[in-house]
């Protein structure tokens, strides 16, 4: 079975110092797992929670079911004033984004605190 | 004598994760780079998540059988279950299209077709057979 987990932490965006929440995603991210992930965007949307990044760096995998979670939450949270950032992205999984034309709608960045960082920018 | 290999899975998709180390297994033994097998693995992780998906009516599959063998030029992966007709070679709705829609579903053929060499589908008394091929270069 695949493991998978999110972690959650919070970052301070340097301008505006209003909090930045990140999803640290470790494991492998398919069909069995994305509940798992859906339940976590989920309860930040639950706690007003809308200044997301979601940190892939110990991601290993990403399959199509994965990615319609991310897609899922993106108008969602951007009708509530927030954004759903994605940010340091192993090169295999990034190929899966690119190849599916995810960098078009998704703000990508090398890294979680480049990512709230643009928060402060007003992206 | 070119290796085969079959694997044979409840259709769960807790099943996933062992299709995908065993095919980039296959996939390494067959020759292939670090980079086609993943691309192999998640074209076949794709086809069995579908055919998990796509069962008999409302009712997932019962079992997925994933055969693949070595070929001179690459891997070949047949994915095989029992079930309503599911033909991933037939026209996705255009990924630019899904993604204005901002849709859920829809990528994982999408997905399927680019990583591939080639893609083929049969539908023969009630069962659904896929085949990936994926080649060396």
């Amino acid at each position: 079975m695949a493991s998978f987990s999110v972690s959650f932490r919070d970052l301070d965006a340097p301008d505006d110092g209003a909090p930045v929440h990140v999803l640290d995603l470790h494991g492998e991210l398919d069909a069995h797992t994305a509940p798992e992930f859906e339940n976590a965007l989920q309860s930040c949307l639950d706690r007003d929670r809308v200044r997301l990044v979601v940190a892939g760096a110990e991601l290993r995998y990403v399959s199509s079911a994965g990615l319609g979670v991310f897609m899922a939450f993106l108008e969602p949270v951007r009708q509530r004033g927030g954004d759903l950032k994605v940010a340091a992205l192993t090169d295999e999984v990034h190929e899966v984004f690119d190849l599916l034309g995810f960098p078009l709608l998704f703000d990508l960045a090398p890294t979680a605190e480049e990512a709230a960082a643009r928060f402060a920018e007003g992206d | 004598m070119p290796r085969a290999h079959t694997l044979r899975i409840p259709g769960q998709t807790s099943e996933l994760a062992r299709v995908r180390r065993h095919v980039e297994s296959w996939a390494r033994e067959a020759g292939l780079s670090e980079r086609a097998a993943r691309q192999i693995r998640t074209a076949v992780d794709e086809a069995v998540a579908n055919a998990i998906e796509h069962g008999i009516g409302d009712r997932a599959a019962e079992t997925v059988t994933i055969q693949a063998r070595a070929e001179a030029g690459g891997l070949a992966v047949v994915v095989r279950h029992r079930g309503d007709r599911f033909d991933p070679t037939a026209p996705p709705v255009p990924l630019a299209d899904v993604r204005k829609r901002r849709a859920v579903h829809g990528y994982g053929l999408h997905l399927l077709r680019a990583l591939v060499d080639e893609l083929g589908y049969t539908h023969s008394r009630g069962t659904n057979e896929v085949r990936l091929v994926k080649r060396k270069a």
